[in-house]
Formats: structure tokens, sequence, C-alpha cells
């Protein structure tokens, strides 16, 4: 694509005074606004890798599609306090589509969900988690032992745990303001109930869906050879 | 967020006055400063102005009712904060009582409400933004820096509303054929719910390839995109965008030399005396956008008409 207004002249001084904004907030330890900085330059490299691909219109659907699936598909749960099936509609994206339209969906949809469920200083950092968690399930789908419905349920019920690792982390920038261990064993034995929940309703979705799921998005994507397309690049 | 019918009314505002006659750069370019200020100022004269600030702009922005809304939540939040800090910082110097072996301090519950002033503050300033940087507004900014990912943003904002009101029809025809009639356990419902859901999925993976391909036949990656909306930087701008990087920059270098720091511990520090160049800095650049809706206001109610 040709464009006049080049990105790059933007976005180098961009991530220069991100930096420079970084040390500040080190400095005079604002750990919250430091957060967002180093959140953000973490996911940078993964958005402007899919910027450098001339994206074909079925991909960005598909992953717009997804990633809107993912947020709506806490709607119909809301009755079911605990239970979500987002996480396991990243994973599975991820293990169609592969790690980096995983990230794409998973970090997309958590921007996108939250439009309707409120938007706060943790949108950024569950952008992050949902995004890992669709990228290292697209990565470690090459491997055996993930490629089953008991490596894939231990995958999502770990993630269930971590989850609540990275989002805790928030809550600990956040909320407190001296943080030490005794700040994070409260905040994380506050959060283990909910964090097994996520990671136990990741495994009911992943035994029982997986694989009906997979057929689905692996034939949509055959039938519009998007497939062919990820994995020629 | 608006009510889908209102859609008409947004592009007619954002055409026009006030706080939406900037260029969206500079608007969201200040939204992202005032999203900045309640997390580095934990000052309570600076919190209290920031937090004045934003409530008096959510206001001029027409937002009572999302205020309204999220009252409860905001207040829960705070005080949950507050509470919380106490009970895990024993500092502070002016013992309130004991909890078992752990002092209460009156310092660390100041702090608590720091805090909770500081993240709501932020909170609010999100009702704000929506209602200025509105989505084609956001693809305009975005489609120069980040062509895909903007138009991604985009596409997805437009399925949500779609998916929800599908969601809907295809959970009206369930309920129709008696499922989710019956009392059943936790693990059923979720099963049921998610088969019910694999419907929506199904149906709407198919119809977004149909759109993928419409798409394409209307000339989607045969060049660059345009925008529908083309807003060009004007002198109006140019002035707005002088006044606030200088107070941005003020601000900041106020900052580094140790303005807007206040001692908690061990005691209160009295907030007054701070009273300097670096606050009224902050207080002009909170002001900017209420002079901008506020001159629109009175114009709107005060002055009549000599015609």
């Amino acid at each position: 694509m040709k464009d006049r207004r080049n990105p790059k002249i933007y976005f180098y001084p961009l991530i220069f005074f991100l930096m420079v904004l970084a040390v500040i907030f080190i400095w005079q330890e604002r750990y919250l606004p430091l957060s967002f900085i180093l959140l953000f330059l973490s996911m940078v490299p993964f958005y402007r890798r899919f910027e450098r691909k001339k994206a074909k219109a079925e991909v960005v659907v598909v992953i717009a599609v997804l990633a809107a699936i993912a947020a709506v598909s806490r709607v119909p749960f809301m009755a079911l306090p605990g239970i979500q099936p987002t996480s396991f509609v990243v994973i599975t994206a991820a293990l169609v589509f592969g790690p980096e339209v995983g990230f794409l969906v998973g970090s997309t949809s958590a921007l996108a969900s939250n439009l309707f469920l409120g938007q706060g200083p943790w949108t950024p950092w569950q952008m992050f988690s949902w995004g890992m968690m669709g990228l290292s399930a697209g990565y470690l789908y090459r491997f055996a032992w993930m490629q089953n419905r008991i490596g894939l349920g231990i995958f999502g019920f770990c993630w269930g745990f971590l989850f609540g690792l990275i989002m805790n982390l928030w809550i600990v920038v956040g909320f407190f303001e001296t943080i030490n261990w005794g700040t994070f064993a409260g905040v994380y034995a506050a959060s283990f109930y909910f964090d097994l929940a996520h990671g136990l309703s990741n495994v009911f979705f992943i035994v029982l869906f997986s694989r009906q799921w997979k057929k689905m998005l692996e034939r949509a994507s055959r039938k519009f050879g998007i497939l062919g397309h990820t994995e020629e690049r | 967020m608006p009510p889908p019918s209102a859609g008409v009314k947004i592009d007619m505002i954002s055409a026009g006055n006030g706080f939406f006659a900037l260029h969206p750069g500079l608007s969201f370019s200040y939204f992202i400063i005032l999203f900045l200020l309640p997390m580095m100022f934990h000052h309570p004269l600076y919190l209290a102005v920031i937090f004045t600030g934003i409530i008096i702009l959510n206001l001029l922005l027409g937002q009572v009712l999302v205020l309204k809304s999220h009252l409860k939540w905001y207040i829960l939040m705070a005080s949950f904060i507050i509470i919380l800090n106490p009970l895990f910082t024993s500092r502070g110097a002016t013992i309130m009582f004991y909890l078992g072996n752990r002092p209460f301090t009156m310092e660390a519950l100041f702090h608590g409400g720091l805090f909770a002033l500081s993240l709501v503050s932020i909170l609010l300033v999100f009702p704000a933004y929506m209602r200025v940087i509105t989505p084609d507004r956001f693809l305009f900014l975005f489609s120069s820096l980040a062509p895909n990912t903007a138009f991604n943003i985009t596409v997805v904002l437009r399925f949500i509303p779609l998916l929800r009101r599908r969601l809907q029809e295809v959970l009206f025809v369930q309920q129709a054929m008696g499922i989710f009639s019956l009392e059943k356990s936790r693990r059923a419902k979720a099963k049921e719910t998610m088969e019910t859901f694999n419907i929506l999925v199904t149906w709407s993976l198919e119809s977004s390839l149909q759109t993928a391909a419409s798409m394409r036949a209307r000339g989607y990656e045969t060049q660059k995109r345009s925008s529908a909306m083309v807003y060009q930087i004007n002198r109006y701008d140019l002035v707005f965008l002088g006044l606030i990087a200088a107070s941005v920059a003020a601000a900041l270098l106020g900052y580094i030399w140790g303005y807007g720091q206040y001692q908690i511990y061990p005691y209160l520090e009295p907030a007054l005396p701070v009273l300097s160049w670096h606050f009224l800095t902050i207080m002009f650049f909170l002001f900017i956008p209420i002079f901008l809706e506020g001159r629109e206001w009175i114009q709107w109610h005060f002055i009549r008409s000599k015609m």
C-alpha cells in the first residue's frame, strides 16, 4: 500500500517519548502509569506485524468476527457467574488460525467486550492477558502433547490461574501503596476461587466443545482460503 | 454508549461546536493526558481539582445519565479501596484503633482515599472520551498510523451489536422450542447455553465471510482507504495545540522538579500552601475543554438572537 503519510514518521518518536515517560514514572515511583506504558510497548510488536502485512479482507473480517464472538460470549453466560467462554474462544481461534491471529483475537476481544461491560484501567491488562493466551496456544499447538483434549485441558486450566496472576498484578499496582509479599498473598488468596472457576470452565469447554469448534473454524477457513493464507506467510 | 438511534445526532454534533470542533488528534491527545493526570498526582488538592474538572466536563458533554447509572459501581470500588489500604499498611503515626495486632492508622486511610479518588477520576474520563472520540473519529485518527488495526477494531465494533441482536433471535427460538425451561444443574445449563451459542457462531462465521467477499467486490485493498469524515487542522486547532502543549510541558517539567508530590507518612502534610504556578497550570489544562463547551452552553442558553 502506498501511503503518503508514512506511519514510520510518527512511530519512532512516539516510542522514544513513551520510554522517556516510563523513566520519569520509574523515578517518581508511579507504577500504574508505568505499567500502562510497558503493556503498550509490549503489545506494539504484534500489532506492527499485523500492519506490515497486506491483510486480506477475509483475514481482517475473520479476526473481527472471532473477537466479537469472544466478547459477546460473555452475554448469554451472565446468568452463570464465573463461567465465560471467552478464553475458550480465544484458545480455539489460535489453534486453527495460528499464534498471531490468536493474539489479535484475544486482545481485541478484551477491548471490545469492555465497551459494554465497562472500560477501565484493567482494559490494557486484559488485552495483554488474553492476547498472550492466544499467542501461547498458537505456539504450543505444534507440540504433540497439545494436540489432544487432555493436553489442551491442562493448558486451559493453567491459563485460568495465569490470567488471574496477571490481572492480580493490576489490582496490586492499582489499589495498594505498599507492594510487598503480604499484599500479593492477600490478593492471590482472594482471587483463588475465581481463578479456579476460570480454569475449570476452560477445561469444561475444551473437553466438550473443542473438537466441534475446531471443525467449525477449519471449515470456514478452508471454504474461504484463509488457512492457506496464514500458512504461506 | 449512545443508543443506536442516536447515530444521526452524534454526526451532527461531531461536525461542529465546542470541544467537538477540535481536530480529533488534538482531543485524543488531550484525553490521553487526562488519563495520566490522576495517576501522576497523588496530592489531595490536585486530585480534587482534577476530579471536579472531569465531572464538569462530563456534565457539559451531556453524560449525566451515564454517570448516574455507574454511580453505584464507582462508590463500591472507591469504598473498597479506602478500606483495603489501611488493612494492609500500618505505616503512619496517628493510630485510630487496633485490629488484632495491627494498627489502623489515619494516614493509611487517607492514602486509601487518595487512591480511590485517583482511580474513580480515571474511570470518569471514559464516558467523556467515548462521547468525543466516536468510532468514525477513531478510524480517521488511526487509519494512517495503524490502518489494519484501526479497521479491525471498527469492524469489531460493528459486529458486536449485530451479534447481540442475532443472539437474542437464537435465544428466542431456542426458548420457544423448550430449551432452558427446566431446572437443571449448572453444568447442564452451561452445556445448553454453549450449544445455543454455537448456532450463533456458525451463522456469523458464514455471513462474515460473505461480508469479506462483498468488501473485496467494492474494492477493499485496491487502494489506500479514504475516510468518510475529513478533519483538517485549522488556526483554531493550532491555537489550542499551543495552549495544550505549553501547559503539558510546564506540568511535566514541574512534575520532574517535584511539584504535586504529597507526603503522607508519618504525618499528613498540610496541603494548602502548595498553591503554585504548577497547580495553576494543571487548572488551566483542565479548564480548556470546559471553556470550549461552557461557551457553547452559555451561547445556547443566554444569548438571545437580536434578529
